[in-house]
């Protein structure tokens, strides 16, 4: 039943995947990746946790469907190996399911195999013996009637016409060959593994710190005065900075691309080396017994004001970024800058946590990969290149054309719509309706299962 | 499992997958002889690839069944997400060229298989 199962599913990963782009088939093969994990693995998709990441496959799954974005499709790909990795331990840090996802898809087999216990060795051994005795059956006598054949042709020339004729063009090789890597695939996730020591290590590790048993008070009186002196100056520092900073944003006018770019690009190289280092600063002083320390209030004070600053830090580098998009709209670049001044917030806001509730190095991973993980979803279901260019048309006081024609094909509609509307040059014109007339043929010779949301829609509207 | 043994038996394995995957290239009256004059390169490249990085590993980690065992649990997985990583970038760069796809499928099959002899 097992068996069955596994080549029901690989042949329907072959048949959605060969020869075919990206598209339905991701999100039918997330379903039929769901079913054969809970198939197998009922006891396991009892766990919240794991219902959880199901769904968040299945979300993701129904967004590559809708969008068909390079971000979707990743999205989705980690969602996979998270749920993999999930069923295979679920009590893990999620970077740990990564990695045990991962290894299961790649590998699974092969740990099983070695994992496999003596005892089923030994029941099995007729098995495997059977087999053996099989291929041989197959095996060895038709290598003999090759060579005969082979010798045999050169004797009479009609047997070697007639062996000529033999043509083997019917088997379509590549096909069988991607049903078996399917069956490769369903056969290493039906029983996910995990990586060792690894998970188990992680699993034994806590989040919270533990004072050491010969702590020092000299040492750690000497560690809270350099931490409270080097957070001092720091805090002067970056204070120094941020009143600089507000009043160069609150007395220029900028107006031109080039000089809002520099701005916001030099406030960024800034604000990396600056939240780097704090954070590490941070976590060196409280790495260890500083944290139990009576006298240390002043540097964790000092540690709370130094992450604060750092926040309003990421507050101007917004505003300035806020200013340059409202100026010239959105492009992937700007988006960016806010996806990791929201990564960076996520990161100082974790590290406050972690001196505030004396939490260890682990527990930083932990949270900051899933805060990760969850903003990478939340971005995958908005259709990013629609999106900017609705926005870049309606509220941008400068249009950059050339980027929205640049995008995926799925603006084509907007920027023909504004081409009619705003009477754009005749060369434009026709750029735009190129691609328009490109993606519409692209919807159009796709089979099922390239298939996207557009080709329902777009194609209706078009007609 | 000696290395010797280990290595023949990979190239055997890693000339069969290659040529499964190649099928199509070759009739039947030719397949001896590419399958023959094929078997001496993929010797050397096993030797290669096995002798660098895979044996190193088990003589390093001792020659014991029990640390035999012990190296494939700690060491395999890495090497696995390794070759598989190194695979699709390249594969990546080269826009999936068929060739270098079936050259890496037989590759990373036989490696992980040679790990499996290595450790039994």
């Amino acid at each position: 039943m097992k068996h069955l199962t596994l080549i029901i599913a690989a042949l329907c990963f072959s048949t959605l995947f060969y020869q075919q782009q990206i598209g339905l088939n991701l999100s039918l093969f997330s379903i039929i990746s769901i079913g054969i994990l809970w198939w197998h693995n009922k006891s396991k998709f009892k766990n919240q946790r794991t219902i959880i990441y199901a769904t968040i496959y299945l979300v993701t799954a129904v967004l590559v469907f809708i969008h068909g974005s390079a971000l979707s499709v990743f999205v989705n790909l980690f969602s996979f190996f998270t749920l993999v990795g999930s069923v295979s331990s679920n009590k893990n840090a999620i970077y740990v399911q990564w990695i045990n996802g991962l290894y299961s898809v790649i590998a699974g087999y092969f740990q099983r195999r070695f994992d496999a216990p003596k005892t089923t060795e030994v029941s099995t051994t007729k098995k495997d013996i059977d087999i053996i005795h099989w291929i041989k059956l197959i095996g060895i006598p038709l290598v003999f009637v090759i060579i005969f054949m082979l010798l045999y042709k050169n004797g009479n020339p009609i047997f070697e016409d007639l062996i000529t004729e033999i043509n083997f063009d019917f088997i379509n090789m590549q096909w069988i060959l991607l049903t078996v890597l399917g069956y490769f695939l369903f056969n290493n996730i039906n029983q996910p593994v995990t990586v060792e020591p690894a998970t188990t290590l992680d699993s034994n590790t806590s989040n919270l710190l533990i004072e050491s048993e010969n702590t020092s008070e000299e040492k750690n009186k000497k560690d809270n005065q350099l931490g409270t002196t080097l957070l001092a100056f720091l805090n002067v520092l970056i204070i120094f900075y941020i009143i600089t900073d507000a009043t160069y944003l609150l007395t220029n006018i900028v107006d031109t691309a080039n000089h809002l770019s520099t701005q916001v690009h030099n406030g960024i190289n800034a604000l990396i080396a600056s939240i780097i280092i704090a954070i590490l600063t941070i976590l060196f002083f409280f790495r260890g017994d500083l944290n139990f320390y009576k006298k240390n209030k002043t540097t964790k004070q000092l540690s709370y004001l130094w992450i604060g600053l750092n926040i309003i830090l990421i507050v101007l580098i917004s505003i300035k970024n806020y200013q340059y998009v409202s100026a010239f709209g959105f492009t992937y670049k700007r988006l960016g800058v806010f996806a990791y001044l929201l990564l960076t917030f996520s990161g100082l806001i974790t590290t406050f946590i972690k001196v505030f509730k004396i939490k260890n190095l682990w527990y930083l991973f932990r949270i900051n990969t899933q805060v990760a993980f969850a903003i990478c979803i939340m971005s995958a279901t908005v259709n990013w290149d629609y999106s900017i260019t609705k926005y870049n048309i309606n509220n941008a006081k400068v249009l950059d054309l050339n980027y929205l024609i640049h995008l995926k094909g799925n603006n084509a509609k907007l920027l023909q719509t504004y081409a009619v509307q705003y009477k754009l040059s005749d060369r434009t014109t026709t750029r735009i309706n190129k691609k328009w007339d490109k993606h519409n043929q692209e919807l159009l010779n796709r089979d099922w299962q390239a298939y996207s949301l557009e080709n329902f829609t777009n194609m209706s509207k078009s007609k | 499992m000696n290395f010797i043994t280990n290595t023949a038996k990979s190239a055997l394995l890693a000339t069969i997958i290659f040529w499964l995957l190649n099928l199509n290239q070759i009739t039947l009256s030719s397949a001896f002889f590419f399958i023959g004059i094929s078997l001496l390169p993929i010797f050397l490249c096993s030797l290669i690839t096995i002798s660098a990085t895979i044996y190193p590993i088990f003589v390093i980690g001792g020659k014991t069944k029990l640390a035999r065992k012990k190296t494939f649990k700690r060491y395999f997985p890495y090497y696995a997400m390794v070759l598989f990583s190194v695979s699709i970038i390249l594969l990546s760069a080269t826009q999936f060229d068929p060739f270098l796809l079936s050259f890496l499928t037989s590759a990373f099959i036989t490696t992980s298989q040679s790990w499996l002899w290595f450790s039994k």
